[in-house]
């Protein structure tokens, strides 16, 4: 559909006024929210990812065309909850324990949702419980936790130790990344991923939920 | 004081170039936290390429007043005559090159910059974010260059020492 098409061009040159009005034509043509999700945001911001990933654009390009598909996504929401239509999945998120660092947690909250997933942020200085209690409360199948340095990377463990002790390995997955963090490190605390960045966290969180 | 809490790796660059230092500073620097509230609320208000660019600027403004502050360092000391001037001057933190970052906790107890404002938690974290700490070492240029071959090295995803000593090696 040509509308949908429009969505996905205008997200893509991060023109949000555009896609907020163009988003607001589709309801009003009674397109269903979920094909406007997916064929128009989601559909867009896929492409800025494979942009970005082959450096063809800037991180400010992927940003300002997240912050236009928040505006069409706004618009979407009471429609894809009124419809009761799921997320793509539902990852919690968080800066580990001593850590007051937030930008790069929020590039990746960033990242998920303009894949269509839904983000619990539960902010920065986030003890081990509290990661591993909202995951359940929540009933989200993935944790992501951010560290700065390597003397709070060290609370990652304590958190998929907590997932281990609870049983709950099957149902959440654990995926880690900041600065100093690697995925020999994350193999090493037993996490089930690492992402160097928002665009990878995206395709590791897909792999681990078998969504690609 | 460089030992810290002991956690630091056998051998280091700093602990064989420091010894053979004209002078020592320590330092700790910050350029606030207004700065680290507003690129929140650029984040809160959903202007994330703008947020993103000035943590960018931000953490490059540290940066930059760690150069000046080196300056201002090379400039007391020859203004106080003890030193002319022929030396330079490099910065060394801990949490890199196998300084440990806990290494700040000594730094913070001499160097008392909780009077400018900057705290240390206890993860070692400084307060505000945009911050850095450690030592200003005074010398003859070529202490500072040595060879990349420490056990660390391997991991090292910058290589930054060579660009460092690149440029003092030019000036
Ligand atoms: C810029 C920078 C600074 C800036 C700003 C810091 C800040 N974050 O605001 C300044 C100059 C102030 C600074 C200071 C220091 N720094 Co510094 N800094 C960096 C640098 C170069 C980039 C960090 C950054 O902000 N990147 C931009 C943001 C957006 O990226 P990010 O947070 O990493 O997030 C991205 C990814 O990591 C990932 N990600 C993040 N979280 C998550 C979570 C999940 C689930 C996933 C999947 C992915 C993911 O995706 C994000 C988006 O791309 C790194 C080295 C590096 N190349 O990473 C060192 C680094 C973090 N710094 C380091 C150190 C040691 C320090 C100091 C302690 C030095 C000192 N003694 O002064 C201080 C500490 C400051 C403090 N407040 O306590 C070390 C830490 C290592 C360690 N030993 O712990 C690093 C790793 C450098 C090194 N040695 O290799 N630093
Ligand atoms: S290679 Fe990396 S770790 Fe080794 S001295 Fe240079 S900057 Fe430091």
């Amino acid at each position: 559909m040509d509308l949908l098409k429009d969505i996905s061009n205008n997200l893509q040159r991060g023109d949000d006024e555009k896609v907020a009005a163009l988003t607001g034509q589709a309801i009003a043509a009674k397109v269903p929210p979920k094909q406007i999700l997916d064929d128009g945001l989601i559909a867009g911001m896929t492409v800025v990812g494979m942009k970005f990933k082959a450096h063809d654009i800037f991180l400010p390009d992927v940003l300002l065309a997240a912050k236009a598909m928040y505006a069409g996504l706004n618009l979407l929401k009471p429609l894809l909850v009124k419809e009761d239509i799921p997320a793509v999945g539902k990852v919690v998120l968080g800066s580990v324990e001593g850590d007051l660092h937030d930008i790069g947690k929020n590039l990746v909250g960033i990242m998920l949702k303009g894949a269509g997933f839904e983000i619990i942020d539960l902010g920065n200085d986030v003890p081990p419980e509290r990661f591993v209690d909202a995951a359940v409360k929540e009933n989200a199948s993935v944790i992501g936790m951010s560290a700065l340095l390597t003397t709070t990377m060290s609370n990652m463990k304590k958190v998929v130790d907590m997932v281990n002790e609870r049983g709950l390995t099957d149902k959440i997955k654990t995926i880690v990344g900041g600065a100093p963090v690697t995925s020999e490190y994350a193999g090493e605390i037993g996490a089930d991923a690492y992402a160097f960045d928002g665009i990878s966290a995206v395709d590791r969180i897909k792999q681990l939920l078998g969504l690609s | 004081m460089y030992e810290g809490e002991g956690r630091n790796e056998t051998a280091t660059p700093l602990k064989e170039i420091f010894p053979l230092a004209d002078n020592l500073a320590l330092f700790a620097i910050t350029v606030g936290e207004t700065v680290s509230s507003e690129i929140e609320a650029l984040f809160e208000e959903g202007d994330f390429a703008l947020a993103a660019m000035l943590d960018t600027v931000a953490s490059e403004a540290t940066e930059i007043a760690g150069i000046i502050a080196e300056r201002r360092y090379l400039e007391f000391l020859v203004s106080e005559r003890r030193n002319f001037g022929e030396s330079t001057v490099l910065r060394y933190s801990p949490g890199y090159c196998g300084w440990h970052v806990s290494g700040q906790k000594r730094l913070f107890e001499f160097l008392r910059p909780e009077e400018v404002g900057i705290i240390l938690t206890e993860s070692y974290l400084m307060q505000p974010l945009k911050s850095i700490s450690g030592l200003m070492v005074v010398g003859r240029r070529e202490i500072h260059d040595f060879e990349m071959s420490y056990p660390f090295c391997e991991n090292c995803r910058t290589q930054e020492c060579r660009l460092r000593i690149g440029t003092i090696m030019k000036r």
